[in-house]
């Protein structure tokens, strides 16, 4: 897991794909031991036109929820989130499992939990209104595959184009070729251990930008929870603002979603968070709206 | 050249001079030295026509600058001239372009050396703009002293070569041919004027160039006006081998021009306004010449250079056209001429009956209230209200400025106003000063053709101070009046296309392409 990538690369390749979307071309996995000096290096050798680019795509996106004309420059705990983020796509590349090394794609996803390990969670609103900012467009990802079949096989290209020669003579060879739009959730396949794996890293993501936690309710990736970060936005100064992030969402889904998990908390479910799911229903159904 | 640009440019200077472009010489690769450092005292010098001035730095009797490329030239002028005049040097300065003998063409400057002072100066401005300095005499030429060499350089062996300049430099020796001369007077007639809103705004004496049919409404004008200015035809040759006569302007010279004009004499089509840099010298208004061409004296001062921007040749005359005061093509007008004779001294013994009009307080309601006298020492206070007026009373105010101060007009009422002395209008054109009458109790149309009955003058009756008329032409709008020219600055925009169209990232395990 080494690297030598320089930071205008990374912009380039992952962070500015992954704010400003297009296509995302992963590196090699970067791990724990090379992530922290990788994000010192790309926050202080960033050069502000690229950060410019980017920096309005975040605002754009904060201002779905609060009007902010300025945020702050993406922190190294961000960096290190988009390296973890980086790392958990790269573990969905089928060519890393093969024979020799089974358990590769576990080992990469356990040094992304590690490398989101040294992140802590947002100190104040501001600090998690700008990570959901950089991380608002990472549940909208996806993965375009292409399954090729011709008259003697079949093959799936994961992310990848297949050759041209594979591709020749369609009428002759009987090629068909299929496209597959994968999701956050699809793009992982293999064992059910690997999935679990793979959820519980976007899990921990997830609890260090509470704001992108309860702006996608209703991902298919992992399933919403109550996490101590959330509960603690709404009990918080940020409470409008998780609010408004909880009423952003137009799938009806999204308060039944967050009582199921409510229940499952069970004795130790917070008031606030009763009071906010009161307040949600209120407001998706006005009707029943207290007088 | 303005102070500030001045003060900008020698910051300009210091910075360099505190971050050179280039490391110092002892953080550099280390070459093998060419040249000879000259030691103190040290008198005898290898290098022909080299010699040591009183402090013992090595030094021939011209100096040379060596520069890339013209544009190297034109900056190394600018910086130079920002600073200093040219005049010193300009008796024995050449300017040639030479070739080596690589096919290369470079840009010499040479010039008196004169003592190291001048040197001095000169090498620091040519370290600017990456040139480099030598000193020596008629085709040696060797490095000019610099922090490594504080009295110099001399050649360990002189070169044995038939170009007309042979320059030694610590990093390089070489032979060049010279291949033509560079007119200062052509340069500076060819550059372009650069954009600079700013330029000219500040008062000082301009030049009106004006078409032939422009140029007698703008004499009314200036005489409505009372601005001072002379005018005189100019004339050149034609521009194209087309034109049979040869073109004809108006030109006027106003050592004052009033701000509140220059907008006007800006956007009018037909009258290009210049600000007159130096004697014979003029620079159109919104643009700078790249090069400060006060202290260039390049140009006769009993002739007349007017550079014109968006790109047009400047035009040269070689003598000043004879000028003359505007007021002398005021209109004239004769007596009518009824023959009437005069009057007799008996006539003149009847005790006369006329009296004055007089103007006295009055506790009438006020009524008509359309214009205010607004005096010059209230003009303060007026220009902070001009930023609370409303949309309706900026679009249909008008004023006037004249030396007892200002008239502003407004047909719906001057109430958004409250400054000045208010006045009523009594008729059409003439205003009488609100909470007064006019005794004896005549008519307006009797106060009217008491008054002469002036058909071009709007009159205003004030208390303690005689009748004032004012030109209908000095009614200017408001905004048009008040507004000053605003100064702006291109800047470069980032695309923000790619935020706002944000399309969906994709996760792709190829190579990216190329």
């Amino acid at each position: 897991m080494g690297t030598n990538i320089t930071p205008h690369a990374w912009l380039e390749r992952i962070a500015k794909p992954l704010i400003l979307g297009g296509p995302l071309y992963p590196f090699d996995p970067i791990g724990p031991s090379h992530a922290p000096s990788l994000a010192q290096q790309i926050a202080s050798v960033a050069s502000p036109t690229d950060i410019s680019s980017m920096t309005v795509a975040r605002v754009r996106h904060a201002r779905h929820l609060y009007p902010v004309d300025t945020l702050p420059d993406i922190s190294v705990e961000e960096w290190l989130m988009t390296i973890a983020i980086h790392d958990v796509l790269r573990a969905t590349d089928p060519h890393l499992q093969s024979v020799f090394s089974p358990g590769r794609a576990v080992n990469i996803l356990d040094g992304a939990l590690a490398i989101l390990a040294q992140v802590p969670a947002p100190k104040h609103t501001l600090e998690a209104l700008a990570r959901h900012a950089t991380f608002a467009s990472v549940f909208a990802m996806q993965r375009q595959d292409i399954a090729v079949s011709w008259w003697c096989g079949s093959r799936l290209y994961a992310g990848r184009k297949p050759p041209d020669r594979l591709l020749a003579w369609p009428e002759v060879r009987r090629v068909r070729s299929e496209i597959l739009q994968q999701n956050l959730q699809s793009m992982m396949t293999g064992s059910e251990t690997l999935k679990a794996h793979h959820a519980d890293a976007w899990q921990a993501l997830l609890v260090r930008t509470p704001l992108t936690d309860l702006m996608n309710v209703t991902r298919p990736l992992p399933p919403f929870r109550w996490t101590p970060t959330t509960v603690a936005m709404l009990s918080g100064p940020g409470r409008d603002i998780a609010m408004r992030a909880l009423r952003w969402q137009s799938d009806p889904q999204t308060y039944s979603t967050c009582y199921a998990s409510f229940v499952r908390l069970g004795d130790s479910a917070p008031a606030i968070v009763k009071t906010a799911l009161e307040e949600l229903f209120a407001w998706n159904n006005p009707a029943n709206q207290r007088t | 050249m303005p102070a500030a640009d001045e003060l900008a440019a020698r910051q300009r200077v210091r910075r360099l001079r505190q971050f050179p472009r280039y490391p110092p010489a002892k953080s550099c690769i280390t070459l093998p030295a060419m040249l000879d450092r000259v030691a103190m005292h040290q008198s005898r010098l290898r290098l022909p026509g080299l010699g040591t001035d009183g402090k013992g730095v090595a030094l021939g009797s011209r100096g040379l600058v060596l520069l890339a490329s013209l544009e190297r030239l034109v900056a190394f002028l600018s910086l130079y001239t920002s600073c200093q005049s040219l005049a010193d040097v300009l008796a024995t300065l050449r300017i040639e372009v030479v070739k080596s003998k690589m096919g290369t063409r470079e840009v010499v400057l040479s010039f008196a050396a004169e003592g190291s002072e001048r040197m001095d100066r000169i090498a620091e401005m040519a370290r600017v703009a990456l040139g480099y300095t030598f000193t020596g005499s008629s085709r040696h030429f060797v490095q000019y002293r610099d922090i490594q060499a504080p009295f110099g350089y001399d050649v360990p062996e002189v070169m044995a070569a038939d170009g007309d300049y042979v320059l030694y430099h610590n990093s390089f020796s070489q032979v060049y041919h010279r291949e033509r001369d560079l007119d200062l007077r052509g340069l500076l007639l060819r550059l372009h004027l650069v954009q600079d809103p700013a330029f000219g705004r500040d008062p000082g004496p301009c030049l009106l160039v004006a078409e032939e049919g422009m140029g007698p409404a703008i004499v009314q004008y200036l005489i409505r006006s009372r601005v001072e200015a002379r005018v005189g035809i100019a004339q050149w040759p034609p521009l194209s081998a087309l034109d049979d006569a040869p073109v004809q302007r108006y030109l006027f010279e106003v050592p004052a021009l009033p701000p509140r004009m220059l907008p006007l004499f800006q956007q009018t089509p037909g009258v290009t306004a210049l600000r007159v840099v130096s004697p014979g010298i003029a620079i159109q208004l919104g643009y700078r010449h790249p090069i400060t061409l006060q202290s260039c004296p390049v140009f006769p001062p009993q002739g007349l250079v007017l550079f014109f921007g968006d790109q047009h040749e400047p035009l040269v005359l070689d003598t000043m056209p004879t000028l003359g005061s505007v007021s002398a093509f005021a209109r004239v007008e004769f007596h009518g001429g009824t023959g009437m004779q005069a009057l007799s001294g008996q006539q003149l013994n009847v005790p006369t009956t006329k009296v004055p009009i007089r103007l006295l307080p009055s506790i009438e309601p006020w009524s008509q209230v359309q214009a205010t006298f607004i005096p010059t020492a209230d003009y303060p206070t007026f220009r902070h209200m001009l930023y609370r007026l409303d949309t309706l009373t900026l679009k249909t105010a008008s004023i006037a400025f004249t030396p007892h101060g200002a008239f502003l007009l407004n047909p719906k009422g001057i109430d958004t106003t409250p400054i000045g002395y208010f006045l009523r209008e009594l008729r059409p054109r003439v205003f009488l000063a609100a909470g007064y009458d006019i005794v004896p109790a005549i008519d307006s149309d009797v106060l009217f053709q008491a008054l002469g009955a002036p058909s071009n003058h709007h009159v205003f009756l004030l208390p303690q101070v005689p009748a004032i008329g004012v030109p209908n032409q000095a009614f200017v709008p408001l905004p048009k009046a008040m507004i000053e020219g605003q100064s702006w600055a291109p800047v470069n925009t980032l695309p923000i296309e790619p935020a706002l169209t944000m399309p969906i990232p994709q996760v792709v395990f190829d190579n990216p392409p190329r």
